[in-house]
């Protein structure tokens, strides 16, 4: 399992070196940075100095190469919107972020497995048909609007919540339902497949003519059995919402990390994307590796050798 | 089926968040909370160049040459002033009773610091002082500017370059310089939350009146819808760059209002590349007949709420207004005519860009009415719809002669520091974002550059901006209005910052 585990790693930094090659070449496609870095009455002298500062007159390759030598020893440059070094500002934000996306996840799952499951067992019920008419409107209705909503609702009318900003454990509730929202419905509705497919089997069938109860029966012998699409699904999920959250931040006024690399996507400020883009696959990377761990502890037959 | 803890617990939840206080720091009368958009990208003033950075900073830092609420240049840091004969010498003298936030004195050697800092670390500043040859020190509390040319837009300008401490520089170095910024301002810094706010403080050992409010909080508030949800909900007393579909609803309800900057830059405009002959527009009939072709009440009304103006081109508080210009009446029948006369009696295609993000609000529904009008008159016109760096690098590419290009854009007219300012940055051949070229223009905006005497320079603006309206380089739709929405027992009166809205806490109050 550990060779697995190292392996794995090991694909993975391949994969991060990779998306570090797509975005350095992406930003550099997108455009000219000393547009938006100099005031609109800046001569094309200025722009072509500021060219040189920046080092973006040397060829591509040879950019590449000064990034990914300064990038192992840390250094992923410095942000030319804020003047700060650029990991120094992503790694400031990360707790923020994960902090919502944490909260979001529980949120997603809880209610995820809860209503799949359920809606699995009473099929065809009224409550079955309550969750699928839910799923459709949670993964139909744009995250944008329900939190705009959300909003005018809790806080302006009702005046539950704060409508913005990062503070009490009462400014994580909306952005993080909202966040939520999608992903609980793709888990219910996952949940609620696999457990169907998994009820009809016959060890459902023996665990129950064994006399365990009903509760029994579907919680272990039947969401164990389920688990492992969920898992996967979970895992996917949760990493998307660390580097997803940009429309929530934004509405929400939460100062995480999809904030600053939308912000700093417009500002064409390399360094900030390059720095937060690299957290975010390794983030990814990380967790991938996690949920296929997992597997071995849901499924004993998975072996990693 | 649910426990009674579990119930108790959920209650408890509720309760909580029901009991929450619906204003949190802005409860205290001597205490605001205001709403901006973006977060600035320094706190340092030397530093500063874009529009967010002047939000919080010209609150704790100031400018030489200060202008009051109602944009006039008035004595400040500098005492008074006198300018030479020819324009090229401007002595001032210092007021000697100013400290800074640092407890350090202000001297003439820190104006001499604050300068060549501007110009090393700012581009804004170093754009707006490239005719300053050097600043001469006579004392502590004298010195000289020395120009290579007269600049009618440094005074408009304020000086161009905040007021930092050269000692307090030296004492502490640059990292703390900028992590904890000292100015003369009414207000001090105090803290900085990164992605969440900027705290400043009353500075009760400042120079002039000391305003009423203790203390502003600054949050950043990127959407604009949240930003009016947080003013609506109590959470906020003041928002900046309020949208303009907000307007009405808060005007209405006797517990908010708002409060308008009119005529600020920019002014959105459609503009043409006039250099390459194979277009239509390269003649000047098309481009007024399109300018005919536009009814531009009907946009701000029907689409922009009925908020923003449109003014022929400079505003009545500019120098060279000219009263008599007339903006260019909607007339689609005219405009037919027009394009009949030039040759195109059944239209033609034309591509019209414009911005999708950026500054300006509601420029993709704008740029669509624009293009109904277009229409109307037999032009066949497709939106090309660019996110904000793309846009500009293809407005750049028109600088090229025999380039072929129309857009909405941000241009500037009216609400700059002078006339002269917009005239040489977008309509002066090469100019920095210019893509016209028309020789006569250049020269007689290059005299009035250099003409001291207002009335003068006003005659001379007034037949540069006459030969733009007869040439139609570009033709106006609105002008921006910069908008405040407050609770309605909050005072306050904006000052124009020119290409920018300031909100300074010092003109704020609670009634």
């Amino acid at each position: 399992m550990l060779r697995y585990a190292l392996k794995r790693l090991g694909v993975g930094l391949l994969c991060l070196v990779g998306v570090s090659i797509i975005i350095f070449v992406a930003m550099r496609l997108a455009g000219d940075p000393t547009l938006l870095l100099l005031p609109d009455d800046a001569t094309e002298q200025d722009r072509i100095e500021l060219r040189q500062e920046l080092g973006l007159d040397k060829p591509l390759p040879v950019q590449y190469a000064i990034f990914v030598t300064d990038a192992v020893q840390g250094d992923f440059g410095t942000s030319t919107r804020w003047k700060m070094p650029a990991m120094e500002l992503v790694l400031a934000r990360l707790p923020a972020t994960l902090q919502l996306a944490g909260l979001a996840f529980l949120i997603a799952i809880t209610i995820g497995l809860l209503s799949g499951v359920t809606s699995a067992t009473t099929r065809g019920s009224v409550f079955d048909q309550g969750v699928r008419l839910g799923v459709t409107l949670g993964l139909a209705v744009p995250v944008f609007w329900v939190g705009l909503i959300f909003i005018m609702v809790f806080a302006v009318d009702l005046g539950w919540f704060p409508t913005s900003g990062r503070g009490s454990f009462a400014h994580l509730i909306l952005p993080a339902v909202t966040m939520a929202l999608n992903p609980a419905a793709a888990m219910s509705r996952l949940s609620r497949s696999a457990m169907l497919g998994v009820l009809g089997a016959d060890y459902i069938k023996m665990a129950r003519v064994k006399g365990n109860s009903e509760a029994r029966v579907v919680w272990k012998h039947g969401l164990r059995n389920a688990a492992i699409p969920v898992a996967t699904l979970a895992g996917i999920q949760l990493a998307n919402m660390i580097g997803n959250t940009v429309v929530v931040e934004t509405i929400f006024a939460w100062p995480g990390i999809g904030k600053l690399i939308i912000d700093a996507i417009f500002a064409r400020d390399f360094a900030v994307v390059q720095a937060a883009i690299c957290v975010v696959a390794a983030a990814y990377i990380i967790l991938n590796l996690a949920v296929d761990l997992t597997y071995g502890l849901l499924d004993p037959q998975i072996r990693y050798d | 089926m649910q426990t009674r803890r579990e119930f108790l617990v959920s209650s408890a939840l509720v309760t909580a968040a029901v009991g929450l206080p619906r204003i949190g720091f802005a409860q205290s009368q001597d205490n605001i909370t205001i709403a901006i958009g973006d977060e600035p990208t320094t706190s340092d003033q030397t530093v500063a160049w874009t529009g967010v950075d002047y939000n919080t900073i010209e609150n704790y830092a100031e400018y030489l040459f200060p202008r009051n609420t109602d944009g006039e240049i008035v004595p400040g840091l500098a005492a008074e002033w006198t300018y030479s004969e020819d324009g090229k010498t401007l002595d001032v003298t210092l007021r000697d009773d100013v400290v800074f936030h640092s407890g350090d004195k202000f001297t003439a050697q820190d104006v001499v610091f604050s300068y060549e800092r501007g110009i090393d670390k700012s581009a804004t500043v170093k754009n707006r002082l490239r005719s300053l040859d050097n600043i001469e020190v006579k004392d502590d509390y004298h010195l000289t500017f020395h120009f290579s040319a007269p600049d009618v837009t440094f005074l408009p300008n304020r000086g161009a370059a905040m007021i930092a401490s050269n000692s307090y520089f030296d004492r502490v170095g640059e990292e703390e310089f900028s992590r904890q910024p000292s100015g003369t301002g009414p207000y001090k810094f105090s803290s900085y939350a990164v992605g969440e706010y900027v705290e400043v403080e009353r500075f009760d050992e400042y120079w002039g009146a000391v305003p009423p409010i203790a203390k502003a909080r600054f949050i950043f508030v990127p959407e604009e819808t949240t930003r009016v949800a947080s003013l609506q909900a109590g959470e906020t007393d003041l928002i900046m760059a309020c949208p303009y579909y907000a307007v009405k609803g808060f005007d209405a309800v006797g517990d908010f209002k708002t409060v308008k900057l009119p005529v600020n830059h920019p002014t959105m405009s459609i503009v043409f590349s006039t250099q390459n002959p194979e277009d239509p527009w390269h003649d000047r009939r098309v481009r007024l007949a399109l300018a005919h072709a536009v009814d531009t009440d009907a946009i701000i009304n029907g689409v922009l709420f009925g908020v923003p103006q449109r003014l022929a081109f400079l505003a009545p508080y500019e120098v060279g207004y000219d009263p008599d210009l007339e903006p260019y009446p909607y007339d689609p029948e005219k405009a037919k005519q027009l394009l009949a006369e030039a040759g195109y009696p059944d239209g033609f295609d034309m591509e019209l860009n414009y911005a999708i993000t950026g500054r300006v609000q509601m420029n993709p529904q704008v740029a669509e009415a624009v293009a109904a009008y277009f229409e109307a008159v037999g032009v066949r016109t497709k939106l090309v719809g660019e996110e904000w760096e793309a846009y500009r690098s293809k407005y750049n590419a028109a600088k090229e002669p025999g380039s072929s290009y129309v857009a909405l854009f941000t241009h500037g007219r009216a609400g700059s520091p002078d006339p002269t300012y917009n005239l040489g940055l977008f309509f002066r051949a090469g100019g920095p974002i210019s893509i016209y070229n028309n020789p006569e223009l250049d020269a007689i905006n290059a005299e009035a550059t250099a003409t001291m005497d207002e009335e003068m320079r006003g005659e001379l603006i007034k037949k540069a901006v006459r030969l733009i309206h007869e040439d139609v380089p570009s033709f106006p739709i609105y002008n921006n209005f910069a908008v405040y929405a407050m609770k309605s027992s909050v005072n306050f009166t904006p000052t124009q910052g020119f290409n920018f809205d300031l909100v300074l806490v010092k003109d704020m109050s609670f009634a």
